[in-house]
């Protein structure tokens, strides 16, 4: 299991559409991918599940990825935090 | 469905002209009927496949509607719906439901409903307001599913047959475009306040609405028959024969008036005694030139730049909105359009862990304020709108002006982008009128100042009777303290205009304000030089100024002025119509839906 710390750079934070983004990069890989924001941790293929961090900018999420293509995933995953999903 | 409950009357706030005589189609309240009854064994399956059936319907729905606005209305507003396709295709989520059918052998959408609950509660803490509206989009896609999971089939919008009134506790603006998709359809909240940006969208897309009806039309049940009045805010559940024919004739009688007032489309708007009054059109979106045009307005009185932001994207960035500017400009020709900068508060832009929640955001860090804070981001639009001026007759309008050095700073900012954009070899037009808002009391009190400085005033009567009487507008609770007669606000606007005129420019109303038949005698009378309506208003109001007199008008407005309270004002304006306007009164009773009867 292997984590790391991103911040929320873009302007609207983490509403609908980076969630999805979020969402469908995760899925692509089998192992398991959450996002922690303090006591709150959802699971990072569910929609619904990023939506409800509530993550506005300049909200540090730890993002946890567990299984086989763990590495892949979480560098996969933090890619599309830093390119601030493509906004701003 | 076969009507149970009873028979009342509610009276809300009319936001939006019109009448629906139909069934009842009730949003929100339908979870909470959602009982955690035990399934039988027998029944665990056939739950889940109704379960994914539902969702599969959800989806297609979804797609389809999202289709049908994104050509209507644009992209912007199809991504409304393709946001809640998205959370009805959320699989983690469903397979979590799925599994605690199997576990609890509780119904489907209870089960979601508790899953969906945890994140709105979550949301709904959350200071920003961009993420919290999301909790829209997910209460819009709950209700869908537990409808068609209850069997309320009705309650499914594609499903319902003939005309409907939504009935709500508030629906956002993205609901009521699902629903305009149909052409019979009316909106009865709970909650919220006239100019919400929801009546507004109402307004603009010729559907009625009402407001502030408070917690009784929780009664009312799907498929109950209502009618609806939106021109007086009354709403009758399971009403009497007599109240349904009356609103049949009504209905009919509206329709021969609006074919009558159409003939008045290429008239001008001409007082008895030859006074020209220019009626112009508010719009919200791009397309609605059309129907400005259609309707024989003069032109856009008010072209709201925040619908840019509805897609809740980052920036509207420059190619963007030159082309909207521009696709506006062109379609209108030689008519005046008036483009307003934006009105929004600074959240919309900046998010809150840098700036902290506005607790007062009607007094707070926005329109002109954000802008001039954020230079890089108003001179993306100003640069857009000069560029786009070659394409028609654009004058700029510059919202929230509350004191002379906002204005000042704007010019030296409206300079600077043209000295960069000719710079780089734009042609852009030699002399774009400048103007301002004015819709703040302090405004008032300088406006000789201000009226040297710039082309046009256009009066927002919407927030300058907020402002004016210190009554929020979108609090409910203070309804009848919004009086739109109120001697001082009267007073307010007559000092603008004889300010305005003093200096030689025009004056303009934008508001609510302006499509009231009593108030545009009075606004006649005080020397008003042009009115920005929602085009619907835009014959009755033509019809209105060619029935009176400026000067008769001009000593009811004196007089008006002069009066203690909006109540006296009111009293004192429909006994001089009465008196001295015979044939308008039968026309303002109607509009107004004083003579309703039922």
């Amino acid at each position: 299991m292997i984590s790391r710390e991103v911040t929320i750079i873009n302007k609207l934070g983490l509403h609908a559409r980076p969630a999805a983004q979020l969402v469908k990069t995760a899925s692509q890989f089998a192992a398991d991918i959450f996002f922690r924001r303090g006591n709150l941790e959802v699971n990072g293929k569910s929609i619904m599940g990023v939506m409800m961090l509530a993550a506005e900018r300049g909200a540090r999420i730890i993002i946890v990825a567990n299984g086989e293509d763990e590495n892949d995933a979480l560098e996969a995953v933090v890619k599309v935090f830093e390119m601030k999903f493509g906004e701003d | 469905m076969i009507p149970e409950s009873r028979s009342a009357q509610y009276k809300g706030v009319a936001a939006s002209p019109g009448i629906i005589i139909g069934r009842a189609i009730v949003l929100d309240r339908d979870r909470l009927d959602i009982k955690p009854v035990a399934l039988p064994p027998a029944a665990i399956e056939l739950e889940i496949a109704d379960f994914n059936q539902a969702l599969q319907r959800i989806k297609e729905d979804l797609a389809k509607q999202a289709a049908a606005v994104g050509k209507r209305l644009g992209p912007d507003f199809a991504r409304i719906f393709e946001a809640q396709g998205m959370i009805a295709e959320d699989q983690i989520l469903n397979e979590r439901v799925i599994n605690s059918i199997r576990e609890k052998r509780l119904p489907a959408a209870y089960l979601y409903y508790q899953e969906v609950d945890q994140v709105i509660q979550q949301l709904s803490q959350s200071a920003d307001s961009y993420l919290k509206d999301r909790i829209f989009d997910i209460n819009a896609v709950c209700t869908r599913l537990i409808s068609m999971l209850q069997g309320v089939k009705k309650t499914v919008v594609q499903d319902v047959e003939g005309p409907m009134v939504v009935i709500a506790k508030y629906l956002a603006p993205g609901d009521l475009l699902g629903f305009s998709v149909r052409k019979k359809v009316g909106f009865a909240m709970e909650l919220g306040g006239v100019t919400s940006h929801t009546c507004l969208l109402a307004k603009s897309l010729d559907l009625p609405a009402i407001v502030g009806l408070g917690h009784s039309v929780r009664d009312i049940k799907t498929g109950d028959k209502i009618v609806m009045d939106g021109f007086s805010g009354k709403l009758y559940q399971n009403p009497a024969q007599a109240v349904i024919r009356h609103y049949r004739e009504r209905l009919k009688a509206m329709e021969e008036i609006n074919a009558r007032l159409t003939v008045l489309t290429d008239k001008p708007a001409r007082t008895k005694d030859g006074l020209r009054v220019a009626i112009l059109n508010n719009i919200e979106l791009p397309g609605e030139t059309t129907r400005v045009l259609k309707y024989g307005a003069e032109g856009i009185g008010l072209f709201r730049t925040e619908y840019l932001f509805l897609s809740g994207r980052s920036f509207p960035e420059f190619d963007r909105q030159f082309r909207i500017y521009k696709a506006i400009l062109s379609r209108m020709g030689d008519a005046p359009v008036i483009i307003r900068t934006f009105d929004m508060g600074g959240d919309k832009f900046v998010s809150h862990t840098v700036h902290g929640v506005d607790p007062n955001p009607f007094l707070g860090w926005r329109a002109i304020r954000f802008c001039l804070d954020h230079p890089e981001i108003f001179k993306v639009q100003l640069k857009a709108l000069l560029k786009a001026s070659v394409y028609g007759n654009l004058r700029i309008m510059l919202p929230m002006i509350s004191n002379f050095d906002e204005l000042t700073e704007s010019k030296k900012l409206i300079a600077e982008c043209r000295e960069e954009l000719e710079a780089e070899g734009i042609k852009i037009k030699k002399n774009i009128p400048l103007g301002i808002m004015i819709e703040v009391p302090s405004a008032v009190l300088i406006a000789d100042h201000l009226a040297r400085e710039v082309d046009f005033f256009s009066i927002g009567t919407n927030d300058l009777i907020q402002y004016a009487l210190a009554v929020d507008r979108t609090n409910e609770m203070l309804t009848h303290l919004y009086q739109s007669f109120h001697p001082a606000v009267l007073q307010l606007i007559k000092r603008t205009i004889v300010a305005g005129h003093k200096n030689k420019i025009k004056v303009g109303i934008c508001g609510e304000l302006a499509s009231d038949p009593y108030a545009v005698l009075l606004l006649v009378g005080m020397g008003i030089d042009e009115l920005s309506t929602n085009y619907l208003s835009t014959g009755v109001v033509k019809q209105v100024v060619r029935n009176i007199d400026s000067r008769r008008a001009r000593e009811i407005a004196n007089a008006a002025c002069r009066k203690k309270s909006a109540a006296e004002v009111e009293e004192f304006v429909k006994n001089r119509v009465g008196r001295y306007f015979p044939k308008l009164v039968t026309l303002i009773d109607f509009m107004r839906g004083v003579n309703d009867g039922g």
